[in-house]
């Protein structure tokens, strides 16, 4: 009884012991959320950033929210992203899907050269493609629109090569099947494949949703226009030329940047860790 | 047959937001025909593209909090002086300018640029010399701009040997040694001479460094970034004793002396500065209360007008904060030149428009535009007479210290051999090499990349 009693104490201990390092690991964790958020309420902070960093500001003001809102251009910049991530996020996500199948499924000449090309496609990073891709999109007349951020996602080497490692770990015998009932490939991908790729699609959009959202180099190039500036435009347009930031302004836009990513995120977590467990996408 | 149905909606909603997409994204495109109207520039429209926190509508300045004027002052004065003329901007970020100006300079999607890397476009043949301009304008004059702004700007083309003029000044920026009097004062210390040498400085900076004689706080005798700015405070201090960063200016001409006699007595300087400095200078710490009420920093090394002056005046801290000249060589030169200038494209279909907007651009109305709406620095002569700029004494010495930067300017500055440079600076300063070593690197490394280039 009284080895029970102290094996259930033990345990209590124990899981006591457990919460407490979680919930400093968890505060040391948020703690630089927490300061983005103060310091946003501290005008003072757009000319010198205060230290040692306090958890409330010693005059709490709206002011570099008042700036962030101000004439509407950060709504509107809200809106240029929403356009520019969903539409980036549908196409390369439904692109990527057939793509990985065909990849993963498919029986074609130069399947495995194709998909080593798709793959090179990650080894070349975005300043040398910058011009080339610049003067394609003048050539067709497309600069200072959206189209040149929604379209060349298409191709997206690692979203593919992540959606051929899902299809391969499904049994080639479920095609078979659909084959000896007569389904076409577009059949077989639509009704017997699609249906299964929840989580490696949540995973996709949540990765081509980051990617798209946070991008900066690109649609700075092709965008003139002030008002068609995404969210991380707007962002750096308050920069300053010798390497220093209006510290308090920028983390209040930084603050209502994070908010989409946060709720997207809250929404499909559970999909991301339930793919990682299934694709095996967790770097071993 | 549920998943069967849900596939087929979804393939149905992707459908439905392509085509909203599509209307969206086709929507967006920006119209910029030319304009109609009569007059003598009838037809004629420019795009101008201008670097930095301009804004076409009215906003906050985020530091002051004073209400600002966007753009469209300059557009409608422009227009106004310019009868059926009209003007586009193309606003920017700092951030990835460089990227964004070759993009655009390889389309010609502008006529005029605001262009702080001139010196590296000229060369490439896309923009245009402006002496036939200057020869054939009577109206126009060099000498409105603050001496040696025009000579810092001068860039080589591609076929030519010779500096020329491929900008005018727009923007004027500079370096200087700012230092807080109230702590001069609480120590008992005569404030820095308009032109220190290092020697001054130095002492200064170890008389203030301890406990403050008033306040008995930990105060320290001097500051300066040892990281991101550290090639041009280190160029500097060699500039001091009549040394030189090298020669030259077309990349196949340059010599580096990163580790000529004068360099290394620079970085020792530095590093026996770092005794009277904060501890964190290499990752850009200690300077933490610079500028506030609480300062316990002395002296500071390489600031600019826009992290000097506009903080101070918003800080209500003018009175507190002095400027002194960086270190100049015996002919008075030395310091890193700095600003923009603005040019016009090769392929601008409308050049004479563009250079009429240069010249407005450094006229007194748009040059007032900068410094009153936008805090920046002008470049003309005249501000010295605007009741603006006399209004704010810390201008002065901002504009004594643009007449005598080093010119032209660095041409590695934004290149891979300041990035070397910084690094070994970087290396000594946390002790893992000693200054000749540091510096003899550095110039190795530098030729290297000159001659693999």
């Amino acid at each position: 009884m009284k080895t029970t009693m102290s094996h259930k104490k033990m345990e209590r201990i124990s899981t006591w012991f457990k919460f407490i390092i979680l919930l400093v690991f968890g505060a040391l964790l948020i703690a630089p959320f927490v300061w983005m958020i103060s310091v946003g309420f501290d005008k003072t902070a757009n000319v010198t950033m205060p230290f040692p960093p306090k958890l409330i500001p010693e005059q709490i003001s709206g002011f570099n929210y008042g700036i962030v809102f101000e004439n509407g251009r950060l709504i509107q910049s809200y809106m240029n992203s929403a356009i520019v991530t969903v539409s980036s996020v549908l196409i390369s996500v439904s692109a990527s899907l057939m793509a990985g199948y065909a990849f993963s499924k498919g029986t074609f000449k130069g399947k495995k050269f194709l998909f080593i090309l798709v793959l090179c496609t990650l080894m070349i990073p975005m300043e040398p493609r910058l011009i080339p891709l610049y003067k394609l999109f003048n050539s067709v007349d497309l600069l200072n629109t959206f189209w040149p951020l929604i379209l060349p996602p298409i191709i997206n080497g690692m979203l593919i090569f992540l959606c051929k490692q899902f299809f391969d770990q499904l049994p080639d015998t479920l095609r078979e099947a659909a084959q000896i009932d007569g389904a076409g490939e577009f059949k077989i991908f639509f009704k017997v494949y699609f249906p299964l790729s929840g989580p490696i699609a949540a995973t996709m959009v949540i990765l081509a949703f980051i990617w798209s959202w946070n991008d900066f180099m690109w649609p700075l190039v092709v965008l003139n226009d002030q008002e068609l500036h995404t969210v991380p435009l707007y962002l750096a347009s308050f920069s300053l030329e010798n390497g220093t930031s209006l510290g308090g302004l920028t983390m209040a836009l930084a603050t209502v940047s994070i908010l989409p990513i946060v709720v997207v995120y809250l929404f499909l977590q559970r999909y991301i860790i339930q793919s990682i467990a299934l694709s095996g996408v967790k770097g071993e | 047959m549920g998943r069967v149905r849900s596939s087929k909606s979804f393939f149905l909603m992707l459908a439905f937001l392509m085509v909203v997409v599509a209307g969206l994204a086709g929507c967006s495109e920006n119209s910029s025909g030319e304009s109609g109207g009569d007059g003598k520039w009838a037809g004629q429209t420019i795009k101008v593209q201008m670097i930095g926190d301009f804004a076409m509508e009215d906003s906050t300045d985020p530091i002051t909090g004073e209400k600002t004027k966007g753009v469209h002052v300059l557009k409608e004065e422009f227009e106004k002086q310019h009868p059926g003329a009209k003007v586009e901007f193309i606003l920017m970020p700092w951030e990835g300018y460089t990227e964004k100006t070759q993009a655009m300079l390889t389309s010609g999607e502008a006529d005029v640029y605001q262009m702080p890397g001139v010196a590296d476009f000229a060369p490439q043949g896309v923009l245009e010399p402006l002496a036939p301009y200057i020869e054939k304008d009577e109206d126009f004059n060099l000498d409105i701009f603050i001496e040696n702004q025009v000579e810092g700007w001068k860039a080589l083309g591609p076929d030519s040997d010779e500096l020329k003029i491929y900008g005018l000044p727009f923007l004027g920026d500079a370096r200087f040694i700012a230092y807080d009097k109230k702590l001069f004062d609480q120590w008992g210390v005569d404030y820095l001479s308009d032109h220190p040498t290092m020697d001054e400085v130095a002492e200064k900076a170890k008389k203030m460094t301890g406990k403050n004689p008033e306040t008995g706080e930990q105060n320290y005798g001097i500051w300066f970034r040892g990281d991101w700015s550290s090639a041009f405070t280190l160029i500097d201090t060699a500039e001091g004793q009549n040394g030189r960063w090298g020669t030259g200016f077309a990349w196949d001409e340059i010599k580096f002396e990163f580790n000529s006699k004068e360099m290394v007595n620079g970085l020792n300087w530095l590093l026996d500065m770092q005794d009277y400095a904060p501890k964190g200078l290499v990752s850009n710490q200690g300077s933490e209360n610079w500028m506030t009420k609480d300062n316990n920093i002395a002296i500071m090394l390489n600031q600019g007008p826009g992290d000097t002056v506009k903080p101070a005046y918003a800080q209500g801290l003018e009175d507190r904060i002095g400027i002194a000249q960086e270190f100049k060589n015996d002919e008075g030169r030395g310091g890193l030149f700095a600003g923009s200038p603005v040019a016009i494209a090769k392929d601008s279909k409308h050049k004479d428009l563009a250079w009429e907007w240069l010249k407005f651009a450094t006229s007194d109305f748009a040059q007032k535009y900068v410094f009153e709406e936008m805090g920046l620095v002008p470049s003309v002569n005249s501000a010295l007479e605007w009741d603006s700029v006399k209004e704010q004494d810390l201008m002065l010495p901002v504009f004594d210290a643009m007449k005598t930067p080093w010119t032209p300017r660095y041409p590695w500055g934004s290149a891979q051999p300041r990035f070397i440079l910084t690094s070994e600076i970087e290396s000594a300063l946390t002790g893992k090499r000693d200054a000749q070593a540091a510096l003899d690197k550095a110039q190795k490394e530098s030729t290297e990349w000159l001659e693999n280039r």
